[in-house]
């Protein structure tokens, strides 16, 4: 199965907040560190759960954090 | 490498190397002639329980405790993050699919050798090695997810 039709800004919002490493933004989250690369490189969907718990990390909404593009345009 | 990917490695090497010496066992016994004795599957019984189930728990516990041990040597890392969550429930879920499929050909493939006129010494040990096999397959799943992703 190729990659899941989903991009995300994860990366770029950690770099916004303080070079966040992905182990504190795991552990915030709820996560392993490595779920949160998975996520990070396209490589896996999170659920909705910790979708919204990665946004709310953050402090904004969903869509600034994922964007769905069914065009097959996701990382 | 997250703790259950870890483990799935562990896993992996010890059903190889459990599996490997039953084979290796059993081998030497039917050379020796025990299976052709009248408790000849009372004997299969006793090593499959023996090797495979108890033999089995303890190489994989100690294998479990080698590799988390290797691995925090080789990153530098004492006290590695031993949590798991949806994703590696997500990936054993998976696997376990494939481990599943495995049993069920294997077993569908020992009542083809039944019937065909296979003595039960062989139709037993085919359960016994697809089973193994299956555990293998599903462990290399689990792996290839875990780098791949899904």
């Amino acid at each position: 199965m190729g990659s899941p039709p989903i991009s995300n800004s994860i990366r770029r919002l950690r770099f916004e907040n303080g070079e966040m490493t992905q182990a504190a933004l795991a552990e915030q989250v709820g996560v392993t560190r490595q779920t949160i690369l998975a996520i990070e490189q396209g490589r896996y969907s999170p659920s909705l759960e910790v979708a919204f718990r990665i946004a709310a990390v953050f402090g904004v909404p969903l869509e600034a954090v994922f964007t769905f593009e069914p065009d097959g345009k996701g990382r | 490498m997250s703790h259950e990917e870890k483990n799935t490695w562990a896993q992996l090497a010890s059903t190889a190397l459990v599996t490997g010496a039953y084979l290796l066992y059993v081998n030497q016994l039917l050379g020796a002639g025990v299976f052709a004795a009248p408790d000849g599957l009372a004997v299969l019984g006793r090593t499959v329980l023996i090797v495979m189930v108890g033999g089995g728990i303890v190489v994989n516990i100690v294998a479990a405790i080698l590799v988390n041990i290797v691995f925090a040597i080789a990153t530098g890392d004492a006290h590695p993050n031993m949590a798991t969550d949806e994703r590696d429930r997500m990936i054993e879920l998976r696997s376990f699919r494939v481990a599943a499929l495995g049993l069920g050909v294997g077993f569908v493939l020992s009542m083809v050798a039944l019937a065909l006129g296979q003595s039960a010494f062989v139709v037993l040990n085919l359960i016994i090695v697809t089973g193994a096999l299956a555990n293998v397959l599903s462990s290399i799943v689990k792996l290839v997810e875990y780098r791949r992703g899904f």
